[in-house]
């Protein structure tokens, strides 16, 4: 009865603790020098976002080495808003032109495509761009509210749950992105072993160093990021201009944008699906690997499901592009609270943003939020000024989205290309960190040839030196016992949470293919097809 | 069972050659141990990944020999992609260029040259963009972000 009484104290209290924090990170984001990071950063965001082909990590990794010289906070509010922007600005030549620019972007092309062609771009545009804001919202609200409980929790991790996270978090990272579990967890530990390079973490002697001192501080971030993400793009894009006769762009096509806008009612029918979305990317963008494009899909399958004007999508409904693009745009504040509360990132841009945090000094971790709270809630404050920004720069983008589109690429790749050497060097005022960057080039074209997925050799490479730390540590500590990985709860649920995922991945790959095999001889490019996958 | 493409062997063959050239060569010759230090040593780790490695790629091999794998539609042909491979491999000589020449001038060649490969028409226009584009570069990087770019070996070499 007692504890029943002490309940609403207990929520007032907790309430009342976010709200002290959310107003001091208030106090420290409100500076000119954030909101122009913010606004800067949403465009750039959107810019990127827009053209096929230039990936939100690539601007996100661009960005990277002008955040260096900012104070913590404007730095990484600058990387957040450039996220947040470009899985927005992706929605504009999905609409547009039938050709998403980024993956997360996939879903809201079969609708919005459909109704540019009934003339509807406008309001399909600005769907798009509201339902981003809500979704996006939605998750860092709640974000907020249940990010100081699990900081709470994390207090509770040590070398061997961290251990046991990092595997989970590799594996589901590297049985998702490629095609194949083994291919994606092979990714993994060349990302571990290619962060062996340099000074050991426990003992600090040189490994695989060969005499250089360049080598003996690791292998750069930023500049293994670049190439990886950058010159492989630019590699295809190059061929493709070899094989055309004249400059060609990046999408063709696209109608003009009529003066249709979208009306009080459109908006609050689809209200439901934009919250819906949030609260979907928030659940999908905490786990490690999933990220935008599986919350947009889950999140345009629920609002179908749900939907009294189901027999419109996949033909040009308003409510699939609300829900897909609230789902995709929900992550955006999800994929924080892995990375603050235990220094795991979820995907590769918040990968960098641990580099960024890791170049001011900064170890996210169990006591992050403990030392730096203002910081994170500067942070969150950040994301929610984000979504204004991300509103204001939409409208802009609504119009000149489709003449961004149009820019040839022969203007826009050089300057791409001529940007990562540049930014390869800014990094670390190293030309050693060039020939990195081109190095990494030459890796991920034999990547893409391979079907090696990136992304999870990006993650394994960024958490290595935990990962390492965590083993060798409990091992010393224990005596070489091995049995001190197995023995809390924590790293026992991690343990079966990635056996559980393993056998279901292979299970639902397995049908897969099953299905496939079946109907080989029927085209298979429907919407229902793509929610399957 | 479907026909093995070679090419699906190189990795498997390539990574499994690599391990041995980690275990036997790389490892022993390349990570220096003090001794001393309490529990697993640095070569620790490395060797638990090449073995991980090893084993990984073993599973590979078996999966592409025995096993009807769907051939991946990504992946590109193979004349196709030795011309990818030998694209990035002239862009390695960006590295040399910004030795000799300095970061700035070799930015702007590559501007040009790029400009040109991609087909744009018109020198008067590559010209122009190149200066425009380098101009605001150097405001970006040398003026706003403050990094000093470094002037290439040949200009040293001037009195």
């Amino acid at each position: 009865m007692e504890t029943i009484l002490h309940l609403p104290v207990a929520v007032a209290s907790y309430l009342l603790d976010i709200a002290h924090g959310l107003w001091a990170g208030a106090h420290l984001f409100m500076s000119w020098n954030n909101l122009l990071a913010v606004f800067g950063g949403v465009t750039i965001g959107c810019f990127f976002g827009a053209l096929p082909g230039l990936s939100i990590t690539l601007a996100v990794a661009l960005v990277m080495p002008f955040s260096y010289g900012m104070e913590p906070l404007t730095g990484l509010t600058l990387l957040s808003a450039v996220y947040v922007g470009a899985i927005y600005g992706g929605s504009i030549s999905a609409i547009l032109f039938n050709t998403p620019g980024t993956p997360a972007a996939a879903c809201t092309t079969v609708d919005g495509y459909a109704l540019t062609q009934k003339g509807m771009a406008g309001k399909a545009l600005q769907m798009a761009n509201v339902s981003s804001m809500v979704g996006d919202l939605t998750s860092t609200c709640l974000v907020i509210l249940l990010f100081p409980l699990l900081a709470k929790v994390t207090i509770y991790f040590k070398s061997p749950e961290y251990f046991a996270l990092i595997c989970f978090a590799i594996t589901i990272v590297g049985s998702v992105a490629g095609r194949s579990i083994v291919l994606g967890i092979i990714a993994g530990i060349m990302g571990f072993l290619l962060s062996t390079i340099g000074m050991d973490p426990v003992e600090g002697s040189g490994r695989f160093d060969f005499g250089s001192i360049e080598l003996l501080s690791g292998v750069g971030f930023v500049p293994l990021l670049i190439g990886l993400f950058a010159i492989p793009e630019f590699v295809r894009q190059y061929r493709r201009s070899r094989m055309a006769t004249g400059p060609i762009t990046l999408a063709d096509g696209g109608a003009t944008v009529a003066n249709d806008r979208l009306t009080k009612r459109e908006f609050f029918e689809s209200l439901p699906h934009m919250l819906r979305g949030g609260v979907i990317g928030l659940a999908l963008g905490v786990i490690p690997g999933l990220g935008a494009t599986p919350a947009a899909f889950v999140s345009y399958e629920q609002a179908k499901r749900r939907s009294k004007k189901a027999h419109l999508f996949g033909k040009g409904s308003l409510e699939g592009i609300a829900a897909s693009e609230s789902g995709n745009n929900g992550v955006n504040g999800a994929t924080l609270a892995p990375l603050l509360t235990l220094g795991i990132p979820g995907d590769v841009v918040t990968a960098i943003m641990l580099g960024a945090l890791l170049v001011f000094n900064l170890q996210p971790g169990p006591m992050f939020f403990a030392l730096h709270a203002d910081l994170v809630y500067g942070l969150f404050v950040a994301l929610l000024v984000c979504d204004i920004a991300l509103r204001l720069v939409g409208l802009v983008f609504i119009r000149i989205g489709r003449y961004v589109t149009r820019v040839p690429t022969g203007y826009v790749f050089p300057m791409i290309f001529v940007l990562c050497v540049l930014g390869a060097y800014a990094s670390n005022n190293h030309l050693f960190d060039i020939a990195t960057m081109l190095i990494f080039g030459v890796v991920g074209v034999i990547f893409a040839r391979v079907g090696l997925p990136v992304v999870p050799f990006v993650i394994a490479f960024i958490l290595g030196p935990m990962l390492e730390k965590g083993l060798r540590r409990s091992l010393a500590a224990s005596g070489g016992d091995i049995s001190v990985l197995f023995s809390s709860p924590i790293s026992l649920i991690f343990y079966a949470l990635t056996l559980i995922a393993i056998v279901s991945i292979v299970r639902s790959r397995w049908q897969a293919v099953r299905r496939d095999r079946s109907s080989e001889s029927t085209p298979s490019s429907t919407v229902k097809d793509a929610l399957d996958e | 069972m479907r026909k093995v493409h070679t090419s699906e062997l190189w990795l498997p063959l390539c990574l499994l050659a690599g391990c041995l050239l980690l275990w036997f060569w790389l490892i022993p010759q390349h990570i220096a141990v003090f001794g001393g230090g309490a529990g697993p040593g640095p070569r620790f780790f490395p060797q638990i990944l090449t073995l991980m490695l090893a084993g990984l790629a073993a599973l590979r091999l078996v999966q592409v020999l025995w096993l009807s794998l769907a051939p991946d539609p990504e992946v590109t042909t193979g004349s196709r992609w030795r011309r990818e491979l030998a694209v990035v491999v002239t862009l390695l000589l960006v590295y040399p260029a910004v030795y000799w020449l300095g970061v700035l001038p070799t930015c702007g060649l590559l501007i040009a040259w790029l400009m040109w490969r991609f087909r744009m028409p018109g020198l008067w226009r590559i010209g122009g963009v190149t200066v425009i584009t380098i101009a605001l570069f150097y405001l970006l990087f040398v003026v706003v972000a403050s990094v000093s770019l470094p002037t290439g070996a040949l200009f040293d070499l001037l009195p």
